[in-house]
């Protein structure tokens, strides 16, 4: 019987940033994963078919870049993701707005456990979402590697702040590379067998 | 980081932002046009502006900023090419008619104004300086009301400019051909 997910890991390359490392990165280490593009139009130039266009797949004639009207679109995209793909890896720039919106569609799911008072035999416990934010999902086993880089403008830095605090609350574990790095290749090479060690073997690689 | 990805990624965020600004200023046939200069002088902003000055800005403002500035220059750009080509004042008989405010029904009559007087008006015009000059090209070439006038100089009263550079046009005249007694029209050239 074949496993409903599909076996190899996943990778999310979120966003401009992400799209330039993925055309940059060995093409027999991205086969080793399940690789999706999420990016916010398309370029004219460039067809990828793994990827999705935010800006195409909204109903209305043109989807504005801003949180609120990209939540939704975004959040059902994951959801399919996570739906078809066993967890994986999340990369792209905390300074750009599509992966700040990834980062805040991601919940820590409230394990609430019933009848505190009174010791059970068993606990009866249930994942609960906060009331109206339907568009939430759960994100807790998945990594997330994001690009790093001087940014000079005031309220891009504000951002990238709360993104990195968000994201080591809802997500399994958080680590920063170097926009410009040369050896994220060899960093998903190491990745595949084990996490940990990819991110200590590797130059320019680290834990946040 | 990437400055042209940045740049995108400004582009993106504040695409409404721009287009706002730019249609204050500009008429919808243009809008895509200046957009599309608008993100070459962002571009060239964010290239040459020292980070650490950049670091006082919030990407909303520092776009507002760029924007209306660019389109404030635009517009200057504009008009003034206007007042150069009035410049370019080469054959043209409506200065002879403005300055003396005669219509010519004889061809004789005309012809003499050509030869003659055409020459000391040019001249007159010449020694004002660029400011009167323009108020008289403004007002009596483009046929521009007061009310365009002030919007285009800046002023308030530039009736009472013109009306200045009227009187110093009729007085360089006077010195340059005593001779003959030039009338200059100072009422609405219509």
């Amino acid at each position: 019987m074949s496993s409903y997910y599909n076996q190899k890991e996943h990778i999310l390359w979120i966003g401009e940033h992400a799209k330039a490392l993925f055309k940059a990165t060995n093409q027999s280490v991205l086969n080793k994963y399940e690789n999706h593009l999420l990016l916010y139009e398309q370029d004219t130039n460039e067809l990828y078919t793994n990827a999705t266009y935010l800006n195409s797949t909204s109903s209305e004639d043109e989807l504005d870049y801003d949180l609120n009207s990209m939540k939704e679109p975004v959040s059902k995209y994951l959801k399919k993701i996570k739906a078809h793909s066993k967890p994986g890896l999340l990369i792209g720039s905390p300074f750009e707005l599509l992966m700040q919106c990834v980062i805040d569609s991601a919940h820590v799911p409230q394990v609430n456990v019933l009848n505190e008072s009174a010791p059970m035999l068993f606990e009866k416990v249930h994942r609960s979402i906060p009331k109206n934010r339907h568009h939430l999902i759960d994100l807790s086993n998945q990594n997330v590697l994001f690009l790093k880089s001087d940014v000079p403008f005031l309220d891009l830095k504000r951002e990238a702040l709360e993104t990195f605090k968000n994201a080591q609350q809802c997500l399994s574990s958080t680590m920063t590379a170097d926009v410009n790095m040369t050896n994220l290749s060899e960093f998903l090479f190491r990745y595949q067998e084990n996490h940990d060690d990819a991110v200590n073997e590797t130059e320019g690689i680290a834990f946040l | 980081m990437n400055r042209e990805l940045l740049l995108k990624e400004i582009l993106h965020r504040h695409k409404r932002l721009i287009k706002s600004v730019i249609r204050q200023y500009f008429k919808d046939d243009f809008s895509d046009d200046v957009y599309q200069e608008v993100s070459i002088s962002l571009f060239k902003k964010i290239g040459e502006e020292k980070e650490a000055l950049l670091e006082r800005w919030t990407t909303g403002n520092f776009v507002a900023v760029v924007v209306r500035n660019f389109c404030i220059s635009e517009t200057r750009k504009a008009k003034s090419k206007n007042r150069i080509q009035t410049k370019n004042f080469e054959d043209d008989d409506a200065l002879i008619r403005a300055v003396h405010g005669s219509t010519f029904t004889d061809p004789e009559e005309m012809d003499y104004f050509h030869t003659s007087k055409k020459i000391n008006v040019f001249e007159a015009l010449s020694q004002l300086n660029d400011k009167d000059r323009e108020f008289i090209m403004l007002r009596y070439f483009q046929k521009n009301s007061i009310a365009e006038i002030n919007d285009i100089m800046g002023v308030t009263n530039s009736s009472v400019y013109i009306d200045r550079a009227v009187k110093k046009l009729k007085k360089i005249i006077g010195d340059l051909d005593d001779n003959d007694s030039y009338e200059i029209i100072d009422g609405d050239p219509e």
